[in-house]
């Protein structure tokens, strides 16, 4: 009886230890295979953060890089606007010119027209009114000349209207920089560029 | 002193044409400026020119326009855009106006949009590969530098995801030379221009890429401009900076649709379907600007997009663009629901100058065979299945059994592939190694014996 109860008590706890040792070492396994696991998973996600930080910083480089070239011309701009504007001012306050050029500008449309010539001028620029009628008369014989005031031009110069042609010869000082702007601006930028001031 | 004139006498208005009456001294082709009571100036061209009048068509359309206030100057020149290297980056108009909310560029080139004359004895015949990252289009229908390539869709298909993702990942395999994409879209929906914009933005590629954008809103005569716009600028960038420019123009089919509004409205003489006689030299001026030049470093290569209308190839565009361009990409229907993406057609799909740009040193010695050979396997895929279709899978025989499985594997691993997926042309040949490997050695015909050595795969690795 003693022999059979030591002989089940012997396999009883050699089945256990084989039980723990299984688990153990089943453990061990699962264990290993889940830091292999990990360190793949973790790797995988370095290197998919790696690789979206890269993506991300080429954009923001590329972002960056168009947003500096946007800029640069943004305030290229706003300079050309500033000193054109400084730069008209100064033909009508101060260059003696000015008279020579709005006159010449008047007779030479009107010597295009038959008939009547019909001129618009800013409000400032009627002080020359007379001269102009002067000059318009001694450019053609028996014209009807029509010299009014036109709200629609800022900076100065003239229209001169040919009604019965269908024609406008404009001569406006805001119509001249539109039709040079290109010009001035490349000018413009060529000597901020001798300057040193755009790279 | 020179003295501008407006001319104020008009005539009428009809669609987008107005008549001017009383010009002198007015030339044909040259650029018009178009004011109203508002400060917009709209542009224009001469289309007629007889003593007295002129005919103008105006790009911006002529909606709002008013006959009372208008004024018409005509500038004397024909339509110049400013050109630089500056311009790479930016999102322009149909018209090369920046529309990114920054100003022109400033420079010293100006360049007329109708292109310069290219001598065809100063022209080089194109070669050197451009990789689309794309498998059927490397390795079935390699693009060449200096070609034209079009891709030949259909209404719902997805030409605009293949147009983004070759935009996105084309390039030339040697590192030292520039590569850059101009990007010109006609007629497309706002959505469709913002998809573009984003692909190349969150790709990074915009920096040296330029658009041009013609919405669907725009009036239609502007679409008439914009592909010699962006063509203009791929000329200067090529030709005066020494870049290779892929120019992808989309829809064609837009651009000639405008062209028969315009032709109708000038009450020329229609030709097939309402487009005019002389669609096929006006779409030849416009593709035959790709090229290369002698003694320039530079190339322009162009993949225009066309929509066939009702899928039919026979359609005056995509039939008059054959003619001009050198092969096409088809996209099928067929392919395209089965959820194949691209579904790029292999049998109808070309590209004529092929092989002259691929091979040794250019992408690999067997690129010819394996196109040549996964060519013919899928024309007998094809006529394997119509039989199959009649008489019963079960009664074919092993061999054509092995065909139909290639012809499943060559569509779901080598013409399909991730709208994210860019294949180097080396992972494009393997796998078009690993398709032809699943059939005997005895089919591959066309590989010579020391490159079927060297690739192929036996069966157990095969599987």
């Amino acid at each position: 009886m003693d022999t059979l109860e030591s002989s089940i008590r012997e396999e009883s706890e050699r089945t256990i230890r084989a039980t723990k040792e299984k688990e153990i070492s089943e453990i061990k396994e699962m264990e290993e295979a889940c830091a292999i696991d990990i360190e793949n998973f973790g790797k995988k996600i370095e290197t998919e953060t790696a690789a979206k930080i890269a993506e991300e910083l080429s954009k923001l480089e590329n972002k960056s890089l168009l947003e500096r070239k946007k800029f640069k011309l943004r305030a290229i701009e706003a300079f050309i606007t500033h000193i054109v504007e400084d730069a008209v001012k100064e033909i009508r306050d101060n260059n003696p010119r000015y008279k020579t050029f709005l006159l010449d500008a008047a007779v030479h449309a009107a010597e295009q027209i038959q008939g009547r010539v019909e001129v618009s001028l800013t409000e400032d620029d009627r002080i020359f009114e007379k001269e102009m009628k002067e000059a318009l008369n001694a450019a053609g014989s028996n014209r009807n000349i029509f010299i009014h005031e036109d709200k629609k031009i800022k900076w100065g110069g003239c229209i001169v209207h040919d009604e019965p042609g269908g024609r406008i010869f404009d001569n406006s000082i805001e119509r001249i920089y539109f039709r040079k702007s290109l010009t001035i601006r490349r000018e413009v930028m060529r000597i901020l560029k001798q300057q040193g001031f755009v790279v | 002193m020179s003295i501008e004139v407006e001319y104020t006498k008009l005539s009428g208005i009809s669609g987008p044409l107005i008549f001017v009456e009383g010009v002198k001294g007015v030339g044909y082709g040259e650029i018009v400026e178009i004011r109203d009571g508002s400060s917009e100036i709209r542009i224009g061209q001469t289309l007629e020119v007889d003593e007295q009048r002129a005919v103008v068509q105006v790009f911006e359309g002529t909606r709002g326009l008013s006959m009372k206030d208008m004024r018409i100057t005509f500038v004397g020149k024909s339509l110049e855009i400013p050109v630089d290297r500056d311009m790479l980056g930016r999102v322009f108009d149909g018209l090369g106006r920046p529309i990114d909310g920054a100003p022109q560029v400033i420079t010293d080139s100006m360049m007329n949009v109708n292109g310069l004359p290219i001598n065809p004895w100063s022209r080089e015949y194109p070669r050197d590969f451009i990789q689309t990252g794309i498998s059927a289009i490397d390795g079935m229908n390699t693009l060449i530098r200096g070609q034209k390539l079009p891709i030949f869709s259909g209404s719902g298909m997805p030409h605009n995801l293949i147009a983004a993702q070759i935009a996105r990942q084309a390039r030339i395999l040697s590192a030292e030379e520039e590569f850059t994409v101009i990007f010109a879209a006609m007629g497309v929906k706002f959505d469709v221009a913002r998809f573009f914009i984003d692909s190349l933005e969150e790709s990074g590629v915009l920096t040296h890429s330029a658009i041009f954008l013609s919405l669907a809103d725009a009036p239609s005569i502007e679409r008439l401009i914009t592909p010699r716009v962006a063509l203009t600028l791929a000329e200067h960038l090529a030709f005066n900076e020494g870049m290779h420019v892929l120019v992808i123009l989309t829809d064609m089919t837009n651009y000639c649709e405008s062209l028969r509004e315009l032709s109708s409205s000038r009450g020329e003489v229609p030709s097939r379907k309402g487009y005019p006689g002389y669609l096929y030299s006006d779409l030849a001026s416009i593709h035959e600007r790709a090229g290369r030049l002698k003694d320039h470093k530079g190339s322009i290569t162009q993949v225009p997009i066309l929509t066939m209308p009702s899928d039919d190839i026979s359609h005056p565009v995509p039939d008059l663009t054959g003619y001009i361009t050198e092969g096409q990409i088809v996209l099928e229907r067929e392919l395209f629901n089965k959820g194949i993406y691209p579904p790029i057609a292999g049998l109808p799909s070309l590209s004529r100058l092929m092989k002259d740009g691929i091979g040794e040193e250019r992408t690999r010695k067997d690129h010819a065979e394996v196109a040549a050979q996964l060519f013919a396997m899928y024309a007998k895929v094809k006529r394997i299945r119509a039989l199959a279709a009649i008489v019963g899978e079960e009664e074919l025989s092993e061999l054509d059994k092995d065909y139909l499985t290639f012809g499943t594997s060559f569509e779901k691993q080598f013409l399909s592939q991730g709208y994210e997926e860019n294949r180097s042309i080396e992972q494009t040949l393997n796998i078009g190694w690993k398709m032809l490997s699943l059939l005997p050695k005895d089919e591959l015909y066309r590989i010579c014996t020391e490159d079927i050595q060297r690739y192929y795969i036996p069966e157990t690795e095969c599987s």
